[in-house]
C-alpha cells in the first residue's frame, strides 16, 4: 500500500507526473481518509423482471427462505431487502394509448416520472449524484455503463440526468477502463478467483511540482479557449442548441474541477446544509477506501466477460471514490443478452411472452428461471466483488446501495398478464452502513391479484421507494418523480 | 408530432420488441409528409428540369399546384447543429492532419431515422472527456512531425510569427472558416501557456484547443437575416453542409476556396462545387453509407446479429464481406450504371467472391471487381444482397418476415408502422411447427386487431422467404415447408395492390414506384440535414421528388436539386 508521508498534493502530483498526461487518478492514503466512508448509489436494470413465484422469497422479516431462483445470492441474504407487494405505478399499458409496456416500464422504473416522449425527471442515481456532487466534487458526478444497451430512443432510455435527458450508456468496458485508470499508478486487483491485495506497491518517484504546476497551467488555458468559444457560440444557439452548448459546458466545467484536483486546490466546499436538509454527513471527495486499485478487466470478451468487467469497474470506480453514483444497464427487451443463455433457443423475450399470456408450457417454466439463475449469477459475482473489498468496519457493499430494477416482470396467475408492472421485483442489496435495515423480507401488500389491466390497490406505488432512498442520501424531499399519487416514504422499510 | 418525437419513434421502430395488445384506436399510420404518390403509381417521364431563380427556389417544378404555394413561402425547418459522427470526426482528423483517430472511447452515435447523426440529444460528459483525450493524443502526436504540421521556415521567420501564421491557416481549417481576430488572440494566448516550456508544446496546445471546440466539434450553423424569417447560410457553412452530406468529411481545399470566393452565395456556384464533390471517391462512400444505414446493414458488424441457429460460419471474415459488399454494389450502380434508384433496387450483381462466393454459389464467377452479375433472376437489387437477410434474420420464423417486411415498409416506402400497445396473445396455433410463414401470418390478416399494421409488413416479408438467415438460397424453410414468396405490396393512400410471386417482382415494382421515390427524396433529405424533413421542409422534399420521378431517378441529379434547394440553404430562425 501507500506510504503515508505523502501528503495528498504530493500524491496527486506523482501519479500525474506518472502518467505523463494532465489526467489524474485519486488514490489517497490513509492518512487522508474520513472517518465517515463515502455513500455510493448504484442502479442495475437487467430486461423483463423474473419468474414470480421463484423470485419472491418465503417467510417474512429477518426469518425468509431465498426464492428458487436467487439461491445464487445466499453467501450474502443478510445485505438482501425484497418488498413484496410494489408496483411501477404509471406504467401499465392502460396509463398509455400512444406506448408499450416495455417503454413505461424502462422510463419509469428509476426515475418515478410521467412520460412525455422521454422521462420528465432524474433517475434516482442521477439526483443523488446531483445532491453528492454539490457537496463533493469526485472525479466524475455520475457514470453510466451498460452491456448491449442501445441509443436511448423514448421507447427504450432506462436512466436520465435530467427531464428529457437520457443517459447512454457506456458498453465498452474498455473505454471506462481507459477513462478511469488509464494513468493510474495505484495497485492492481486480480480478477476475481485470485488472491486479493496484490500488485506493486506505490513506488515514490522523484517529484517535479513545478511541472505539475505547469501542465495544470497549460491544460487550463485549453479549456479557457474552449470555454471561451461555446460562450460565444452560445450566443447564437436557438433554444434547442442552447441546450447542447450548456451540456458541453457542463462537462468542461467538470474537467476543469478535475484539473483543480490535479493542482492539489481544495476538493470541496465546506458543506452548508440547508436548515431543512436532514443532517446526512458527507465524505470529502477523494475519500478512497483501503481497497482502491485498478481493476484486471476479464479477457473474456463475451457477453459474461463484459458484464463481470463492468462490474469489477464499478468496485473500483466506487473504492477510489472517483464517482458515488453509477448506473448499470443490461440491454433491454430486444434480445441483447440472449447470447448469455443461449440454451433457449426463443430468446427471453418470446420465454416471458409464454408465460404471461397464461399458456406457457412446463418447458417455458424451466426456460424462464434457467435466464433468471444467469442473471443472479451475475448478481453474485458483484456482490462478492464488492463485498470482499474492506472499508472500515465494513465493506464496500455496506456503503453502496444497489437497486435493481426492470421493465416489465412475469406474473404467472392472471389472465393476460404477460410483461406486468405489478408485484414487481424491485429490490436492493448493501447499504447496510447508512441506508436500511438489511437481511430483510418485506411484505407490502395483500397480492389478491397481481392483475395486468387496472392499477392494483394492493400494490404500493413504487414512488415511495425511491422517495426512501433519496431521503436515505439526504435529499430534503418528500416525494420522488412526478407521478406518486401520494407522497412520503415506504412504509415498512426501516432506517439504520 | 414534434420532429424530436418523431425522430426518436422511427430510431427505435427497428427494434424487436414492439409487441403487446393492438389498441384499435391505434390502426392508424403516420404518413410522412411529402411521401406523395402510391406504391402502385409509376414514375413519369420525361418532365423539364426545375426552374431556378436567384433565391428561394420553393418546390421548384413538376408538381402542380405545390409551386405556387411554395414560392409564396418556401417551408423551411428550423436550424439544428450536428455534432460530428464518430465517423466524420475520424475523416476529418484525417484530412486535416493525417492522423488516424481512435474513437473507440465515444459513446454511440445518435440517428436520425435510420441514419447516423448527432442532431438531437445532447452530449455525455463522458464524451467531453473522450473528445478531451482524443484532442491530446492528436496533438502530441501532430507535433511530432513539427516541420510538417508548420510549414515555416522558424530560424528565418522566428517561433511566434510562424506560430501566428498557424493559428489562423490551421484554426481557419479546423473552424471550416476564417477565425475572428478574438478567436486569435484567444489561441494566442494558448500558444504563450505552451510556449513557456517550448514551441512545441505551444503549437500542441493550439491543435488541442481547437480540436476540443465546439466550433470544430459541430457544425454551426449561423447566417445571416432573409426573407420569410429565414436565416441564408454563409458560403462557409454551406462548404460544410456539401462536404459533410457529399464526401462524409470536412471541406477540401477548392470548396473552402469556393465558400471565400462568395461562389457558394449562388446557386450555380453550389452546383458546381457539388458536382465537383461528386466525381470524387469519397461520394461513392457517402453514397454507399446511406444505402447501407437505410437498411441496416451496417448492424451486421454488431456481435449481438448472427446468433443463433442458421448462423454456420458466420464469422468475423463473413461479417466484413457482408458489410463490404454493399459498398461494391453502390460503387457499381454509380460508375457503370446511370447511378439511379431504379438500379439501386434491380442492378443483379452481387459480390460472389470470397466467403459470400458459399452465399451465393460457386456457378457465378466474379470479375475483376469481384462482382458477378446473376443471371437467373434470384437477385435484384440491394434489397436482395445478403447483408440485408442477415440483418433481418428468419430465425425466428415467421418473424423474419414480418422484420424484413418492416424495413421495406419504414426505409424504402417511408410509411411508419405505429408502436403497438398492451398485451398481444403470443401463443401459435396447433400444429405451427409444421406451418409456413404464411400460412402462420395469415392469422394477421383474419385478426383484426393484428391486420392494420401487419398487413403493412408481413405480405411484403414474404418476398424474402426465398433467402434463409444468411441470405442464400433456400426451397425449403426450417420446418421442412417448401417456400411460398408470393406477396402483396398494399399501397397505403388508396388501399391498391401491386401482387408479386417474389423477390424479383417485387423489387421491379418498387425500382419503379412513385412513392419509392418520394421517399428517397425523404431519405436523402434526413441523411444530409440531420433532421426528418416534416412538413417544414415540403417544398425542398417536393423539389427533389419531382428530380427523382424522372426516368431512373437519378441520384445526382436529385443532390443537385437537393443542395441547392430552400431547405440546404436557409434554415428558420427563432
Amino acid at each position: 500500500m501507500a506510504s503515508t508521508s505523502y501528503s495528498r498534493r504530493r500524491l496527486l502530483a506523482a501519479i500525474a507526473a506518472a502518467g505523463g498526461a494532465a489526467r489524474l487518478a485519486p488514490f489517497l492514503p490513509a492518512s487522508v481518509r474520513a472517518a465517515t466512508a463515502p455513500k455510493r448509489i448504484l442502479t442495475i436494470f437487467s430486461p423483463m423482471g423474473y419468474l414470480e413465484n421463484s423470485f419472491f422469497p418465503s417467510g417474512t422479516g429477518t426469518n425468509f427462505t431465498l426464492g428458487e431462483t436467487q439461491t445464487a445470492l445466499q453467501a450474502w441474504k443478510d445485505k438482501l431487502i425484497y418488498l413484496d407487494g410494489i408496483g411501477i405505478y404509471g406504467a401499465p399499458w392502460y396509463f398509455h394509448s400512444d406506448d408499450n409496456e416495455h417503454g413505461t416500464g424502462s422510463n419509469m422504473v428509476f426515475t418515478g416520472a410521467k412520460k412525455a416522449g422521454y422521462a420528465t425527471g432524474p433517475s434516482i442515481e442521477q439526483a443523488v449524484a446531483d445532491h453528492q456532487y454539490a457537496q463533493a466534487k469526485t472525479q466524475y458526478r455520475a457514470l453510466g455503463l451498460g452491456v448491449n444497451a442501445p441509443s436511448p430512443g423514448d421507447h427504450s432510455a432506462v436512466f436520465y440526468s435530467k427531464s428529457q435527458t437520457p443517459v447512454t450508456a457506456q458498453n465498452s468496458p474498455q473505454a471506462v477502463f481507459d477513462m478511469l485508470f488509464k494513468n493510474f499508478s495505484g495497485p492492481t486487483l486480480p480478477p476475481v478467483g485470485q488472491p486479493a491485495g496484490g500488485g506493486a506497491p506505490m513506488t515514490n518517484p522523484p517529484l517535479d511540482t513545478s511541472a505539475i504546476d505547469r501542465a495544470r497551467k497549460q491544460q487550463q488555458s485549453v479549456l479557457n479557449f474552449v470555454k471561451d468559444d461555446l460562450k460565444r457560440v452560445e450566443t447564437l444557439a436557438g433554444q434547442d442548441d442552447r441546450q447542447k452548448v450548456e451540456a458541453h459546458l457542463e462537462g468542461i466545467r467538470s474537467l476543469e474541477n478535475r484539473l483543480k484536483l490535479l493542482g492539489g486546490q481544495p476538493m470541496s466546499p465546506p458543506m452548508t446544509a440547508a436548515p431543512t436538509t436532514p443532517k446526512v454527513p458527507t465524505a470529502p471527495a477523494g475519500t478512497a477506501s483501503e481497497g482502491c486499485a485498478k481493476p484486471t478487466l476479464s479477457a473474456k470478451a463475451d457477453l459474461e466477460g463484459r458484464v463481470h468487467s463492468q462490474m469489477d469497474l464499478i468496485a473500483s470506480a466506487f473504492a477510489c471514490d472517483m464517482t458515488r453514483s453509477i448506473s448499470l444497464q443490461l440491454a433491454l427487451c430486444d434480445g441483447g443478452m440472449d447470447e448469455g443463455f443461449p440454451e433457449i433457443k426463443d430468446g427471453q423475450h418470446n420465454v416471458t411472452h409464454a408465460i404471461g399470456d397464461g399458456k406457457g408450457q412446463a418447458s417455458d417454466i424451466a426456460n424462464h428461471k434457467i435466464i433468471d439463475r444467469w442473471y443472479v449469477a451475475r448478481w453474485a459475482y458483484l456482490l462478492n466483488r464488492l463485498n470482499s473489498i474492506k472499508e472500515g468496519n465494513g465493506t464496500l457493499l455496506d456503503n453502496t446501495l444497489i437497486l435493481f430494477g426492470s421493465d416489465t416482470t412475469t406474473v404467472q396467475n392472471n389472465e393476460v398478464g404477460a410483461h406486468s408492472h405489478l408485484r414487481f421485483p424491485l429490490w436492493m442489496a448493501g447499504g447496510g452502513n447508512f441506508a436500511f435495515k438489511t437481511g430483510q423480507a418485506i411484505k407490502l401488500g395483500a397480492n389478491k391479484k397481481s392483475g395486468c389491466c387496472e392499477w392494483s390497490s394492493d400494490d404500493v406505488p413504487h414512488q415511495r421507494l425511491l422517495t426512501s432512498i433519496a431521503q436515505a442520501f439526504g435529499l430534503p424531499v418528500e416525494t420522488f418523480g412526478s407521478n406518486d399519487p401520494g407522497r412520503g416514504p415506504l412504509a415498512g422499510l426501516t432506517r439504520v | 408530432m414534434s420532429t424530436k418525437r418523431r425522430e426518436v419513434l422511427r430510431s427505435t421502430a427497428h427494434l424487436p420488441f414492439r409487441h403487446g395488445l393492438l389498441n384499435l384506436s391505434m390502426v392508424t399510420v403516420f404518413l410522412l409528409p411529402g411521401c406523395s404518390g402510391s406504391i402502385t403509381g409509376t414514375v413519369a417521364s420525361g418532365d423539364s428540369p426545375p426552374e431556378e431563380g436567384d433565391d428561394f427556389i420553393g418546390g421548384g417544378g413538376g408538381q402542380v399546384g405545390a409551386k405556387d404555394a411554395c414560392a409564396a413561402d418556401p417551408s423551411v425547418s428550423k436550424g439544428k447543429w450536428r455534432r460530428l459522427t464518430a465517423a466524420q470526426y475520424s475523416n476529418t482528423v484525417k484530412d486535416l492532419l493525417g492522423i488516424a483517430a481512435d474513437t473507440s472511447g465515444l459513446l454511440q452515435d445518435g440517428r436520425t431515422g435510420p441514419f447516423k447523426t448527432n442532431a438531437l440529444l445532447s452530449i455525455d460528459e463522458r464524451d467531453v472527456n473522450t473528445y478531451d483525450t482524443m484532442a491530446q493524443t492528436i496533438a502530441t502526436k501532430a507535433v511530432s512531425k513539427l516541420s510538417t504540421l508548420v510549414a515555416c521556415d522558424v530560424k528565418a521567420q522566428g517561433e511566434d510569427k510562424c506560430a501566428t501564421a498557424f493559428v489562423k491557416s490551421f484554426g481557419a481549417r479546423a473552424f471550416r472558416r476564417p477565425l475572428t481576430p478574438a478567436e486569435e488572440g484567444g489561441l494566442t494566448s494558448v500558444y504563450n501557456a505552451g510556449k513557456s516550456e517550448n514551441f512545441s508544446t505551444g503549437i500542441k496546445l493550439v491543435v488541442q484547443a481547437l480540436l476540443s471546440s465546439s466550433s470544430f466539434l459541430y457544425l454551426v450553423e449561423n447566417g445571416s437575416p432573409s426573407s420569410f424569417g429565414l436565416r441564408k447560410l454563409s458560403g462557409h457553412e454551406i462548404a460544410s453542409r456539401l462536404s459533410y452530406t457529399l464526401t462524409g468529411t470536412t471541406p477540401d481545399s477548392d470548396t473552402t476556396a469556393a465558400a471565400a470566393n462568395g461562389q457558394l452565395d449562388s446557386i450555380s456556384g453550389i452546383r458546381k462545387s457539388a458536382q465537383k464533390l461528386m466525381d470524387s471517391e469519397r461520394f461513392l462512400t457517402s453514397a454507399a453509407t446511406f444505402h447501407i444505414e437505410l437498411l441496416g446493414i451496417d448492424r451486421v458488424l454488431d456481435p449481438a446479429v448472427g446468433k443463433g441457429p442458421g448462423f454456420p460460419d458466420f464469422n468475423a471474415e463473413m461479417r466484413a464481406a457482408m458489410a463490404e459488399e454493399p459498398r461494391k454494389f453502390v460503387t457499381r450502380v454509380m460508375t457503370k450504371g446511370q447511378g439511379s434508384v431504379e438500379e439501386m433496387l434491380s442492378a443483379r450483381f452481387v459480390a460472389a467472391s470470397g466467403p459470400l462466393a458459399k452465399v451465393y454459389g460457386a456457378q457465378w464467377k466474379p470479375d475483376n471487381e469481384g462482382m458477378a452479375e446473376i443471371t437467373d433472376g434470384s437477385r435484384t437489387g440491394i434489397l436482395t444482397l445478403a447483408g440485408m437477410q442477415a440483418t433481418h434474420p428468419v430465425t425466428l420464423s415467421p418473424r423474419g418476415a414480418v422484420a424484413r417486411g418492416h424495413v421495406v415498409r419504414e426505409s424504402i416506402l417511408c410509411d411508419e408502422v405505429p408502436p403497438v400497445t398492451g398485451p398481444v396473445d403470443f401463443s401459435l396455433p396447433p400444429g405451427a411447427e409444421k406451418m409456413t410463414a404464411q400460412q402462420l401470418l395469415r392469422q394477421h390478416q383474419q385478426d383484426p386487431s393484428c391486420s392494420g399494421c401487419h398487413r403493412l409488413m408481413d405480405s411484403i416479408g414474404f418476398a424474402f422467404e426465398a433467402y434463409d438467415p444468411v441470405g442464400a438460397l433456400r426451397s425449403k424453410d426450417a420446418s421442412g415447408n417448401s417456400i411460398d414468396t408470393s406477396g402483396t405490396l398494399v399501397s397505403l393512400e388508396d388501399d391498391s395492390e401491386v401482387t408479386f410471386s417474389n423477390a424479383s417482382e417485387m423489387a421491379s415494382a418498387l425500382s419503379k414506384s412513385s412513392k419509392v421515390r418520394a421517399c428517397m427524396a425523404t431519405q436523402w433529405l434526413k441523411f444530409s440535414l440531420g433532421h426528418d424533413p416534416e412538413s417544414d421542409d415540403a417544398c425542398s422534399q417536393q423539389r427533389v421528388t419531382a428530380v427523382l420521378a424522372r426516368g431512373q431517378g437519378s441520384i445526382k441529379d436529385a443532390l443537385l436539386s437537393l443542395v441547392t434547394s430552400d431547405s440546404f440553404r436557409f434554415y428558420r430562425g427563432e
